[in-house]
Parts: structure tokens; sequence; C-alpha cells
């Protein structure tokens, strides 16, 4: 599959861009970089650059040229940047399906002869209209392919491009519609990756499960090999314990059993290895179930270069010296571009991160030696609080689908054992690390190992 | 000297051919590399060049010298929706009357001969009459505007009477252009002067309609 991401801020500069100029067409570039994914390949593209007064050959109600002059002068930008380039241009009339014309795509064929040879990354082409986003992308054989799927990312996330639904079953559908609206089709239109399949992240695979999402990819690389993941971990069973299944796996069945029209897999993978890169760049949601600090760290990182948002959830239960109960707590924090990063929210800890990457045995003796904030026992957990942590991650999801609600917090405290939660309002920190990899595209720069 | 060590190096789309001292055209520069009439050549400062260099005339006259850059890039690349070609140009020029005399956007595209018309989100008063506030609304003409009439309109599907059923005279339902559209079967009887009708005519006509519903009036049959 063919994706292309954009940055709400993006999104929004476009539309606003072609909305200024309508009833004429208009006309914008941006680089656009590619990373290659499980099932096919993502595109990010940044920068939106609109022509200057004049700039445009000619443009009108029904048409536009951008002249030979524009073209180049945007190639010039391409090859400095050492990008590929997106073309957008758009159709302001409502009538019109989303899509290239006849007349369109007489000037991408033209287009198609030289611009593989002109810039050192992909040359993607799309149209803007009221109905939506579509793109094709320059093939090495110089043929046009279409991107199946176009999102914008930010405090919401938005399927630009026409989602391919899946009928909806009235008879399973039809309180989730009614509870939820258009934002039931998105759901079902999703395709989630959930990265940790033990507490937390197995009643959350079920929960997205049921609630119909299109596809769910479950990555863990741990094992159900102690009693008390059957505490915690939905699915699991004695027998996968006496097996040391995969947690990835049993999840992934269970899942699957549930026969809910959502593909289901299990990935024993570490997402902080770089072969999981292209499994995790399929996704349009991460969920972010893990609990250490390097893996949320790599998911943090992934999030900003290549426009995934990702929904991260860490939970707590205190207890006191005396043996009393002080609180069950949690946070989710949504991250993604144009928001503050988990460095910026002062979630990650870099010498946790450091501990965590110098191996099990070192770190484990380094924290007895008091290095870290990090316990070296297995953090306490239980049921109660890691399913109400996964049952925060489906709300905030349904909520990153709702796109009237950027105006909503996008981290927040929990704690229903005492009955408070609140805003997390930290704002993104000018000089984080989240800022210099949004939309850059680059694996490299991911710390993944 | 051999001929070989007389060659100039130059680049054209980043690749290098070999060409002899002297003048050459853009016109023999495009032959040059395989393309044809109907590209245009510029001529760079560097690969890089952020101006996106000088677009050459085809007959003008360039000095080899090693090391020149040059894009070659189609000249015709016109991008436009096709919806929108082959609209009588009096039907566009009313259009546009239109979208001023009522503050709304005026789309119009073209289907087959016929030709449609719709005025964006436009507010439905008095209040209370519709089950809807504001609906976009559908007028069809043709390529033969303004001698061909213009009769009745449509208004978005969902749109009918607040609180009561859909009335007989807005009992059907059609699609054109991709959209699904409620018709509102109000006729003009055969009221059409062309030179004198038109566009703007019709829309007096649609408002009178909704003035005749709004006093619990419904269309002869």
């Amino acid at each position: 599959m063919k994706r292309l991401a954009v940055s709400e801020e993006v999104r929004t500069a476009v539309e606003a861009h072609m909305k200024r100029v309508e009833p004429d067409e208009g006309a914008a570039f941006l680089l656009v970089r590619a990373a290659r994914t499980s099932s096919g390949t993502r595109f990010v593209a940044m920068t939106p650059r609109f022509p200057a007064e004049g700039e445009l050959e000619f443009s009108g109600p029904a048409v536009l040229k951008p002249g030979t002059q524009l073209i180049s002068k945007m190639v010039s930008w391409a090859l400095e940047e050492e990008a590929g380039l997106l073309f957008l241009h758009s159709h302001p009339n409502p009538l019109f399906p989303a899509g290239f014309s006849d007349v369109d795509r007489t000037a991408l064929g033209e287009l198609g002869k030289v611009m593989l040879d002109l810039i050192d990354g992909p040359f993607v082409a799309g149209v803007v209209s009221p109905t939506g986003w579509s793109a094709e992308v320059l093939s090495a054989h110089r043929q046009w392919q279409r991107i199946e799927r176009i999102t914008s990312t930010g405090r919401c996330v938005r399927i630009l491009s026409p989602v391919a639904t899946r009928p909806d079953d009235r008879d399973v559908d039809d309180r989730q519609i009614r509870a939820v609206g258009d934002i039931s089709a998105a759901i079902r239109g999703t395709d989630a990756v959930l990265v940790g399949a033990g507490g937390l992240g197995s009643p959350l695979g079920e929960t997205l499960t049921r609630m119909g999402v299109r596809s769910l990819a479950t990555v863990d690389y741990e094992l159900v090999d102690t009693p008390s993941n059957l505490r915690r971990v939905f699915g699991a069973t004695w027998s996968d314990f006496e097996s040391s299944r995969p947690k990835a796996e049993v999840v992934a069945e269970h899942c699957a059993s549930l026969r809910l029209g959502t593909s289901a897999s299990g990935h024993v993978a570490d997402c902080r290895e770089s072969n999981t890169l292209a499994l995790l760049l399929d996704a349009d949601v991460v969920f972010c179930g893990t609990d250490s600090h390097s893996s949320r760290a790599v998911l943090n990182a992934i999030s900003y270069a290549f426009c995934i948002p990702v929904i991260d959830c860490g939970v707590i239960p205190g207890l006191r010296q005396d043996g009393g109960l002080e609180c069950l707590a949690g946070q989710v924090r949504i991250v993604g571009p144009g928001l503050p990063c988990l460095l910026c929210l002062g979630t990650l800890d870099p010498d946790e991160i450091r501990l965590e990457n110098a191996g099990i045995d070192e770190a484990a003796a380094l924290r007895r030696e008091g290095y870290g904030t990090g316990s070296p026992e297995v953090v306490p957990s239980i049921a109660a609080l890691t399913v109400a942590g996964a049952g925060q991650m489906a709300c905030a999801f349904v909520g990153l689908l709702d796109v009237q609600g950027d105006h909503r917090p996008s981290a927040w405290s929990f704690d229903p054992l005492n009955g408070t939660g609140a805003p997390i309002e930290k704002p993104r920190m000018e000089s984080c690390f989240c800022h210099e990899l949004e939309g850059s595209c680059n694996p490299l720069r991911l710390g993944l190992r | 000297m051999s001929t070989r060590e007389r060659k100039i190096p130059i680049f054209v789309n980043r690749k290098k051919y070999e060409v002899e001292p002297g003048c050459l055209t853009a016109r023999e520069i495009l032959e040059l590399v395989g393309l044809g009439e109907g590209y245009d050549l510029h001529l760079l400062s560097g690969e890089r060049d952020p101006s996106g260099g000088r677009c050459l005339l085809a007959d003008e006259k360039v000095e080899m010298k090693p090391g020149l850059h040059f894009r070659a890039l189609p000249g015709n690349c016109t991008f436009g929706d096709v919806a929108g070609k082959g609209i009588p140009p009096l039907l566009e020029e009313h259009a546009a009357e239109l979208a001023a005399a009522v503050g709304r956007k005026v789309f119009l595209s073209r289907d087959g001969a016929r030709v449609l018309v719709v005025v964006e989100t436009v507010p439905l008063t008095p209040k209370g009459v519709y089950s809807a506030a504001a609906s976009d609304v559908l007028m069809l003409s043709d390529v033969q505007y303004p001698i061909s009439a213009m009769d009745m309109f449509y208004m978005d599907e969902a749109v009918g009477y607040a609180g009561r059923a859909y009335p007989s005279h807005a009992s059907q339902v059609e699609a054109h252009g991709g959209r699904r559209w409620r018709r509102w079967s109000w006729h003009r009887g055969g009221a059409w002067t062309p030179g004198a009708d038109g566009l703007l005519s019709h829309w007096a006509f649609v408002e009178a309609c909704w003035a005749k519903e709004a006093r619990g009036e419904a269309p002869c049959r």
C-alpha cells in the first residue's frame, strides 16, 4: 500500500491557499521523502511553497499552467533539499470527482517523461478538491501509480483520500454508529499497530478489534513466561504459559478469534530494531503499550519523522509505605506533528534510556547502585489499572479521529481510584529535538538498533 | 589535438553530452538529446540554481562552454478540471453576476450536453419552512444556453419541509454530477424568453418559489 502523510499544519496551509485563490485552480509544491513499509511505501510531504504573484503562467476556474520557469525553480529547490517533489493543484469545483482529469493526465504524462531525470527523490502529483485529496507517484518505469491512503496528522487525524470503507454490519455496528457517527467509519478504515501486548496492550488490542479497526498488527518480543502474565494479558491461558508463547501471537490470535472483520497479525519483534520499522510505517495510528523509555523514545521519534500519531499510556499503582493504596493512576499522551512530544512532556528520561540500552544485566547492576529512576524489579501492576489505561487509549483514539476535536488536550492524567483526572498542559518546547525530526522521514535519526 | 579532446562536455537534465565548440541554439540542444518541439530549455547556473534558470528562446544561440547545465521541461503542462470546459461563455458571465448578486459561490460543470449550475450553501428563508437552514441549489442548463430554457431547481437530497413529509412536488431524487439531489418541481410554464431570460431570472424564479412555499402554496400540476 502506498501512503502519503502530511502534518495538520501543512494540510491547513495548502487548503487555505487553495481556498484563497478560488474559483481559480491553485498550485503548491512540497518536498517529499519516502520510506519503505512492509506493504509498500510511505511518503511524507512537508514545507509547502505556493507560487508568488505572477509565477504561474496562467490559472483560471478550470485551468492551471505552472509553466516551466516555476517547475524548474522547484526542481532546483528539491535538489538543494535532497528531497523529492510533490506538485499539488486544486479542482475547486465540487461537482468534479476527486482525482485527475484527462487534461491533468496529459500534462502528467509529459512531465513523467523527464522528472525522474531531474530530481533525486520521488515525484508525486496530487489534486486537492472539496471532496478530498488524491495523489499518484511516478514509478521507476515512468508509470503513474495511485497512492491509496492520504492522511494528515496533528491533534486530529484526517483521512484525506476517499476511504475504502467496509460495508457496515448494521447488527454489529448500530450502537457504535449511533454513539460516534462518522467516526465509526474512520475507525473501520484504520490500520493500527499496537506495540506491547502485555497488561495494557492486550485489552487495548481486544477493544480495537471490537471497535472494528481494519487491521491490527501486534508487536512484542516478550513471552508469556511468568504466571503473573495470566492476571493481565487478555487471551493468555495456562497452556500459553506452559509453552512460553510470544505475547504478540497470543494476543493477535485472541483478536482474530473474535471474527469481527479485523485482520489481526502478531509480530515477535522489538520496535527498537531497525527491521521492525517497515511494519510500523504501515500504520495510521500506533499505540504504545510498552513500559520502557527506550522503546517509547523510538516510537516518539517515528511519530514526528513519519507523521504517524502515537497514543502512549503509562500507568502506576501507588502503594504507601504503610501498605495503604494511594492511587491507581496513569497518563495518556497523544504525540505527533504539532503536538508536544514525550520529551517536551517530560515523560522520557534520557538516563533511563541509556540504562535500558546498556543491556539487561548491566542495567540491573547499575540500578542496584542507585542509577536511574526505574526499579530493577518487574514493575507492579493490576488488571484494573491496565484495563483502565487501555480504555483511556481507546477513547483517545476515537478523539483522534474526530476532525472537530482539535481543541482537546493532547495529554491528560487519570486516577479512577480517587476519581480524578486533568489535562496535562505542557507546551511544546521550542528547542526540542522533535522539531528537527518533523517530516524528516530519515530512519537514521530514530535511534534504532 | 584529437577530435575527442576538442569536444565540450555539457549537461542536459543531469546527463552528460559532448558537443563541438561553437554556438548551438536551444532547438539544436533539444534535438541533440532527443527532445523535440514542445520542450522549454533553461540555462542554469548549476543544478541547484534557485531561480530555475533562464528559459531560452528556441533560436537563441548559446556558446558552448565546458560544464554548462541545461534543464529541459515539457512546455505544455496545462492542468485543469475538465468539468469546467465547454461552458457557454454567456453562462459563465451570468454565473459570475449571480455569485456577486447572492454573495455565494457558483460552480459550473459540464455533464455531457448539460451544464450543472450549483449555488453553494444558500440560506433557506424564512426560517422554519425547510428542514435545513441552508442547502446547495442546483439548476440545470445546457450547452445551448440561453436559447435552451431552464426549469425547476434542486436542493440537497435531505432537505424537505420542517416536521412534515416530503411534498409530492419534491418526491423525486435524481443524481447529477455525482451527487443526489431532490428535485423541486416548480415549473416556469414556458415563460422563458431567450435574450431576456437567463440564469439571473431563473434564480428570481427559484426565490419566488420559496416565497410561495413559505405561504403554503404548491405548484399547479
